[in-house]
């Protein structure tokens, strides 16, 4: 079969998860016999986005060379549409696109389309992360319209207001996402689409009469898988308990672990916490700020660490650095919301904290410190599932069987 | 044709290592020179990638200390670069970009944006006048759509809203609120 795979914010390396994940996709399906081509934007305007090296792939790629002027809704469309055309592919499958994407899907809808959404940018259209004031929205723009494109507005007013525009500010501007006509877009595009890839149940649910949709999670690198995990400990060292992540960004909780640690401190100060940012957000004993670390040095990190925190207070969508301290065989323990609360099983492969709740989670790593032994249970638990979780074993479980439902005619 | 000569300019809070990284991928043959403050620690990657190192005076520069910053251009004219780079779009980087004789001055922001900066001071000035003003007249524009306009879904309850009440009932929602320093 020949797939044909459109991102709009590829790039090699990968600057997020997404990138990655499509990545691998495309490789597993390679594997498994299918001809697939990567088309994508390769921005004059951007540096983050869009820089990859066609040749140096291993895959087949076209980069299609994108312009600021270029950066809407109609150049960008018939830019894809032909590029497409001429490799003339079965199927379409669509990486990650912000506004930009469903006029993509309605210019390409001629194919029968898979429609990847990493983030909640099939609900969310303020910042396709569902997360409003400290807690999951329960609006979304299929059934909220006006409420979403006013609360995107307000986020939106900074960029519009000065002038200086981010840039999903920008990509929201130029596809217009606050006027009324978006909406007959947006649901058009998400109409056409055959199936609807999403991370976790609740994005799923959302879906329900509007378009098929089935959740498939993200897969680890088997490299991550190597080295083997470090079960034994130097005695008299202090427990590592590793904050990894984005954690300068507020929805990842990093003040519910620095809350948890303090209550802790009163009580035993054999731990450190390390956290993954460049400087400290205060100055304690036991906080450390570990700096920022590729793939590599992340290894190293999980293989000094005791206990992996991962104490997102929004619904993550998937959650890939558990599954990486899980395959590194740490000991994890995670917020019980959205994709994580999935990938970790409570008392088997990691222990579950309520989100936002630093109480529970002190308690839950003062049992971990505890009791070296669950420690490594829970590592064990955590690797084995990391294990079943590889690329090629997601592709394998879940590709054929969706490719074959989306052909169907 | 004569090599490019490209000024990286650091500034604080930015991902200065990726930045240097494209850099080099986007411009191979050019002559790089990064340009930190003394305190910065800079990697052995990042000396790797770049071809010149340069160390400023100072940590910070600001216009209440005119010799300083005037001392920081002078340095900066004599690299006679053709490509100022700096990581904000801040009015002080954009002056001292356009300062810096630099034919493309150009902000690469956190985001992943490039953004070709004014290459004239006058231009800078203008631009921190004009862009706000027109950014107003869109802004009310753009309110007047989404607020008059009707995205067209019949009996639309804002959910948000009406779960309000019950989200100040429960208690560990109004502790999280609180600890996020959310007002309702």
């Amino acid at each position: 079969m020949r797939i044909a795979f459109v991102d709009l914010v590829f790039a090699w390396p990968p600057p997020g998860g997404a990138q990655a994940d499509l990545y691998y996709t495309i490789q597993g399906l390679a594997r498994l016999g299918h001809d697939v081509r990567l088309f994508a934007p390769h921005y004059d305007f951007m540096w983050r986005y869009g820089d990859f090296d066609a040749e140096g792939l291993p895959f087949p790629a076209t980069a299609i060379p994108c312009a600021l002027r270029d950066f809407r809704p109609k150049p960008l469309s018939a830019r894809f549409r032909q590029a497409v055309d001429n490799w003339n592919p079965d199927v379409v499958f669509f990486g990650f696109g912000r506004y930009l994407k469903p006029y993509l899907i309605h210019a390409l809808a001629h194919y029968p389309i898979i429609s990847r959404y990493y983030m909640y940018e099939h609900l969310c259209i303020r910042d396709f992360c569902l997360f409003k004031n400290g807690e999951t929205c329960p609006n979304d723009f299929l059934h909220t319209p006006d409420a979403c494109r006013k609360c995107a507005l307000s986020c939106w007013t900074p960029d519009i207001r000065t002038g200086k525009y981010t840039l999903y500010g920008r990509e929201l501007m130029a596809s217009r996402v606050l006027w009324p006509s978006y909406r007959n877009v947006f649901t058009g595009a998400l109409k056409k689409v055959r199936m609807a890839i999403v991370n976790n149940a609740m994005a799923q649910e959302r879906l329900d009469g509007i378009c098929p949709a089935c959740v498939i999670p993200g897969g680890v690198d088997p490299a991550v898988l190597e080295p083997p995990p470090r079960w034994e400990r130097p005695k008299g060292d202090k427990h590592i308990i590793l904050a990894a992540g984005r954690m300068d960004d507020v929805r990842k909780g990093l003040e519910v672990v620095l809350e948890a640690a303090l209550g802790l401190y009163g009580v035993r100060q054999d731990f450190e916490v390390w956290i993954t940012q460049p400087t400290a957000p205060y100055d304690q004993p036991w906080l450390k700020a570990v700096g920022w670390h590729d793939h590599e040095g992340m290894q190293a990190l999980y293989r000094e660490a005791d206990i992996c925190v991962v104490p997102s207070i929004w619904a993550e969508p998937y959650g890939l650095v558990a599954l990486e301290a899980m395959a590194a065989g740490v000991a994890v323990c995670v917020s019980r919301i959205g994709g994580l609360e999935e990938i970790v099983e409570d008392e088997h492969s990691g222990l579950h904290f309520e989100a936002g709740d630093a109480t529970q989670l002190a308690l839950q790593l003062n049992r971990l410190m505890d009791s070296p032994g669950l420690c490594q249970t829970l590592g064990e638990g955590g690797r084995a599932r990391a294990q079943s979780r590889t690329w090629d074993a997601i592709i394998d479980a879940y590709y054929p069987s969706l490719l074959d439902k989306v052909m169907q005619p | 044709m004569t090599t490019e000569r490209i000024c990286a300019y650091y500034s604080a809070d930015a991902d200065y290592s990726a930045r240097l990284t494209h850099l080099r991928r986007r411009h191979p043959e050019a002559h790089i020179t990064a340009m930190i403050p003394p305190h910065y620690a800079i990697s052995k990657q990042e000396r790797e990638g770049v071809d010149e190192v340069i160390q400023t005076e100072r940590d910070a520069y600001t216009p209440r200390d005119p010799r300083a910053c005037m001392e920081l251009i002078r340095r900066i004219w004599s690299g006679r670069y053709t490509r100022f780079v700096v990581m904000h779009d801040s009015a002080q980087l954009t002056l001292l970009a356009a300062l810096s004789g630099a034919r493309r001055p150009e902000c690469w922001d956190g985001e992943g944006q490039i953004h070709e900066l004014p290459r004239f001071p006058v231009d800078t000035l203008l631009r921190l006048v004009v862009r706000p003003l027109l950014g107003h007249i869109r802004l009310i524009g753009t309110a007047a759509v989404v607020y008059v306009g009707r995205a067209g879904v019949r009996g639309e309850v804002d959910r948000y809203k009406a779960s309000e009440p019950a989200r100040k009932r429960d208690l560990r929602s109004v502790l999280r609120r609180r600890r996020m320093g959310i007002r309702d």
